[in-house]
């Protein structure tokens, strides 16, 4: 009796205990992500937010390729439903605001972006809130004497009117083909009471081929207002002459290309060599021919 | 990591006079990696609703109703033609610069490269050697990609034309183009070429995609292969994955004649940091003349420490 | 002594024969071998590359090397048949038409292996849709293109007069018959056919030559294009072409004696032959160990660090024992045994030829793998076995296939044509007995 009791509560326990395994492997299946919105304003574009997942694998963070996050704007409601992004290797991707949104986007002074992941497999669901207020820099290029100066003036857009915003770190820079080199000597600028900041453009670059250059100014991660940039395009560079050794016959360029050397000689070569050949098959024509008369042997 | 932002290029888009001068076809995808939707005016979201709805899950548990056409708000980027390919971009002159001194052998460049371009871990393009030059010279990591030479002595020896230089500078390859002959990789001195010996392990959906030479997507077997300078990615406006991997800024990129150079981080001159930081070029005296450049290993951050066996080649 | 020479009786000696018990043997074994290649070669079609042992670095193997192998031996078409025809080499007579079936099947295999080397064989038509003059393979294909048709050619003209003589001797309405006829029922043999006749045949001895020595030039300049330690050479044209020489005469030695003693043609392939041929060997080893010794003592005296590795692999190291072997084999030792008029005997030649082709066998081998084995960088982030390279057994069986097939063709040819020109012994005889008199 007392061992049928003791077996009864062992077997009890052992399936407490796969119970709970059981449980637990079930949390252990999906794991948690994490979702960081970011905005980002190129002159009066409509903005983009860009997504970054993330998840923690031993202590660390490790970006999160392939998983999809609805994008909502102002409300998690299918009229604010901007769209759904999938995140690339780097576990980013990116949605402008698309364009029917853009009437309640110019009339509002601060928006909220929502983003969020259900229904996946191997994350539980997760959502993020990202609060903007709308601002703009405006950027002027003038030059006097030779003096070259940028003039950059960032306002914020509050009760319908658009508001010059002191303290406001900025940065100066020429936009070059995938990064922004800095233009001025001080890295940052703060805007003063007016929302301006000024440097002087002393940089000797090179543009393009008839010496355009794009100076922009840019706010970088701020928090209340994102990332915003504005560009001028100015004959602020000296030009670069186009290198055409791409359009020169050399030895590695294409076969309509070929150095004339290596097209001279060698075809009068092939061409001489083969007309010998030619030559000599008309000459089993001609024996062939004489064999055709009948000639006594 | 860096996002950068897109910019339009300060000269006409070639790729635009391409697709109107030659009538393009939208064959394909253009790039392996996901695609990044442009913000330019050019590509404003333009979709219709198309009246069928799908829906979503919220977080507070509730149903949402979303039209079907706003799910892939983004329109396919068409694909360049061929020719635009073997032209390659107008007044770039692609440029790297390495970091020697800051090189730790993480093989960051090596995993990212190797994951974008579908690349087995036994046909590296990146490859980090343990460097000692002489008996009593400092050993050093060297990471080595293909050098992209302005006389590139590939390029001289292919007879069917499928490695070519392009005009910004990139040498690519063509691979529907390739014959297997093998003769660029006993040409070029880098020893940075290989070769798909065998079937290459590439997911299905990228083997069924048109190759093309700007990533080198989808490798084909008896083929050669070879760093690209991701091309893909400087039309995108975004850095090569080598260079966005590195968590040591070792890798910087840009385009010789803007003069500026990036890892992802810092942005500086290209000829001030040459100049500053005394740049060379690897076997300068074969007149290769490569693109990339390497920074001296002084002043390191890392002490080097080869814990696998070194390779004493002799 | 009689005033005529007994051209029949040359004939009868000189007609192609049925293959005896050996012969079929023989021609068995080498279909044998080329079947197995032919296997080998559907696996590597079939499953790529990789079958064989190249890697990254040794991305260049035995199929490589057996092309140079054979591009160096067809030369001795140009050789034999032209140099000798200039000279006025009398003795030339039997060995011509052996030299010249070496040399075209050769330089056809060459062709064959090198389209087995190519990842993509099916691309076969880029090489003409897309080719880029600027590359060294190009200049070869144009060449070794241009050297196969002008050895057909020599092979060709000299065979006509032969054909009625075959046609004359052959079953009535048999196939051989009709191979014959098709190929020269024209030739009467009148005086104004043996003119163009020898008109064309003296054209091409003299054309021949610059164009042998271009194929084989061209074709070291495919190593010789490149940076790499071993092969960055001004010396490659040169001693390559010393090499086929050499190559191609012991070819000739090798193949003088195995007709000899097949078709029983001592009266006509003589000690003489072997004496003079083997002296021609003797002189032709000098040149190439000269060769040999300007390529690999000055950098040694050198010893540059690119060079390095590769010149300690070769003298010292991994391939020590292959190196002086192939250099002892193929030179040193023929040299010294054919010094010897005893050595010049016909079966000493023979074994000496055996030595100098299988010793430049290996000795294009050490000229390819070596130099991929030491390239400037370290061999480093790749697998173990990429650092060595030993030719797999489909590379094998290929490269053994591609050898047979060239025997092979040199036996089939041998069983329609009369490996000595009839037409032209029975002249020279002719000739010899007008002189005697």
């Amino acid at each position: 009796m007392r061992l049928i009791n003791y077996s009864t509560g062992l077997i009890a326990i052992a399936l407490c205990l796969l119970a709970f395994l059981v449980q637990a492997q079930d949390k252990a299946e999906k794991s948690t992500i994490k979702i960081d919105l970011a905005y980002y304003q190129l002159n009066n574009n409509l903005p983009v937010v860009k997504v970054s997942a993330k998840t923690k694998k031993e202590k660390r963070f490790m970006p999160v390729e392939g998983v999809e996050i609805n994008l909502f704007f102002g409300s998690e409601s299918s009229s604010g439903f901007m769209g759904r992004v999938e995140t690339n290797s780097h576990g980013v991707g990116s949605l402008s605001l698309p364009v029917r949104f853009k009437n309640q986007f110019d009339s509002s002074s601060s928006f909220k972006f929502i983003g969020t992941l259900t229904q996946n497999n191997s994350f539980d669901d997760k959502s993020t809130e990202l609060e903007v207020s709308k601002a703009k820099i405006e950027l002027t290029l003038d030059e006097a004497d030779s003096v070259r100066k940028i003039h950059a003036k960032v306002l914020t857009y509050q009760l319908g009117d658009w508001v010059p915003q002191p303290e406001i770190e900025i940065k100066l820079v020429v936009r070059r083909l995938l990064s922004d080199l800095q233009a001025t000597e001080e890295e940052t600028f703060t805007t003063d009471k007016n929302g301006e900041a000024s440097a002087d453009f002393s940089l000797n670059i090179p543009g393009d081929a008839q010496g355009n250059i794009i100076v922009a100014a840019k706010i970088d991660d701020n928090e209340t207002y994102g990332s915003l940039v504005s560009t001028k395009t100015a004959k602020w560079g000296t030009p670069v002459a186009p290198d055409n050794s791409f359009a020169k016959r050399t030895l590695w360029a294409t076969r309509d290309k070929t150095p004339l050397w290596l097209l001279i000689f060698p075809n009068l070569i092939i061409i001489s060599v083969w007309g010998i050949i030619f030559y000599l098959i008309s000459l089993i024509s001609r024996i062939i021919k004489l064999g055709k008369t009948n000639e006594p042997v | 990591m860096v996002d950068l932002p897109k910019i339009i290029p300060l000269t006409q888009n070639p790729r635009r006079n391409f697709l109107k001068g030659a009538g393009v076809l939208l064959a394909g995808i253009a790039g392996c990696t996901s695609k990044d939707p442009f913000t330019t005016e050019a590509k404003k979201e333009q979709v219709q609703p198309s009246g069928e709805m799908v829906k979503l899950l919220s977080t507070t548990g509730e149903i949402i109703e979303v039209d079907k056409a706003f799910l892939k708000p983004t329109e396919e980027i068409p694909s360049i033609t061929h020719m635009a390919e073997r032209m390659g971009i107008e007044g770039k002159k692609f440029v790297m610069v390495i970091d020697l001194s800051r090189c730790r052998n993480l093989k960051k460049c090596q995993e990212s490269c190797n994951h974008a371009h579908f690349v087995s871990d036994h046909q590296n393009w990146i490859k980090v050697y343990p460097m000692k030059d002489g008996e009593h010279t400092a050993p050093y990591w060297q990471p080595t990609t293909c050098m992209h030479c302005e006389d590139p002595p590939c390029v001289k020896v292919c007879p069917v034309d499928a490695t070519f230089k392009r005009q910004d500078g990139i040498v690519g390859i063509d691979a529907d183009r390739c014959i297997g002959c093998r003769f660029c990789m006993a040409a070029c001195p880098y020893s940075t070429r290989v070769f798909n010996w065998d079937k290459p392990i590439v997911p299905a959906e990228v083997m069924a995609k048109e190759y093309s030479s700007e990533t080198s997507c989808p490798p084909k077997i008896g083929t050669v292969s070879k760093c690209d300078f991701c091309p893909d990615m400087a039309r995108k406006g975004e850095l090569p994955h080598c260079v966005s991997a590195c968590p040591n800024g070792v890798f910087f990129f840009g385009d010789m004649n803007e003069d500026t150079v990036t890892n992802g981080s810092e942005t500086v001159r290209f000829s001030e940091l040459i100049r500053d930081r005394s740049g060379y070029r690897l076997m300068e005296e074969l007149g290769t003349k490569p693109s990339v450049y390497y920074l001296p290993p002084v002043d390191r951050l890392f002490p080097f420490k080869n814990e696998g066996k070194t390779e004493d080649h002799v | 002594m009689s005033a005529h020479v007994n051209s029949s009786r040359i004939t009868t000696d000189l007609l192609p024969q049925k293959f005896g018990t050996a012969g079929r043997i023989w021609t068995g074994l080498l279909l044998g071998l080329c079947l197995l290649g032919l296997y080998g070669y559907y696996r590597q079609v079939t499953l790529g590359l990789v079958v064989t042992n190249m890697r990254d670095y040794a991305s260049w193997g035995i199929y490589i090397s057996n092309f140079v192998f054979f591009v160096a031996i067809s030369l001795v078409g140009s050789l034999i048949t032209a140099i000798f025809r200039l000279a006025q080499v009398e003795w030339r007579t039997p060995l011509t038409r052996i030299s010249e079936i070496i040399a075209v099947s050769a330089i056809l295999f060459a062709s064959i292996i090198i389209v087995v080397d190519m990842g993509r064989p099916e691309r076969f038509t880029h090489l003409f849709l897309y080719s880029r003059l600027q590359s060294p393979i190009m200049w070869d294909v144009i060449v070794i293109t241009t050297y196969l048709t002008i050895s057909l050619l020599f092979l060709y003209f000299p065979l006509l007069p032969d054909l009625p003589i075959l046609i004359k001797n052959s079953k009535e309405g048999s196939f051989q018959q009709k191979i014959y006829k098709f190929l020269g029922s024209f030739w009467k043999g009148t005086a104004a056919q043996f003119r163009i006749n020898e008109n064309a045949v003296r054209i091409i001895s003299v054309m021949i030559i610059p164009v042998a020595l271009g194929v084989h030039t061209i074709t070291s300049w495919l190593f010789a294009t490149t940076y790499r330690p071993g092969w960055d050479s001004t010396n490659f044209g040169a001693y390559f072409v010393a090499g086929a020489f050499l190559v191609g005469a012991g070819a000739v030695l090798v193949a003088m004696y195995v007709f000899r003693r097949a078709y029983k043609l001592e009266t006509y392939i003589t000690e003489k032959h072997f004496d003079n041929m083997s002296k021609i060997v003797v002189l032709l080893a000098l040149v190439y160990l000269y060769f040999n010794i300007n390529e690999y003592l000055v950098p040694a005296y050198k010893m540059k660090t690119s060079e390095e590795h590769h010149l300690r692999s070769l003298f010292t190291g991994h391939f020590a024992r292959l190196f002086w072997t192939a250099i002892i084999t193929s030179m040193i030792v023929p040299i010294v045994v054919l010094l010897f008029p005893k050595g010049r005997k016909p079966f000493p030649a023979f074994l000496i030829g055996i030595l100098v082709v299988v010793g430049s066998w290996f000795k294009r081998y050490l000229i390819v793998t070596p130099t991929m084995l030491s390239p400037f960088l370290p061999m480093y982030d790749v697998p173990d076995s990429y650092k060595f390279y030993f030719p797999s057994w489909e590379e094998w069986a290929i490269s053994t296939g591609s050898l047979a097939g060239v025997l092979l063709i040199i036996t089939i040819f041998t069983r329609l044509f009369p490996i000595i020109p009839i037409h032209e012994t029975i002249e020279e005889m002719e000739k010899n007995k007008f002189e005697k008199v």
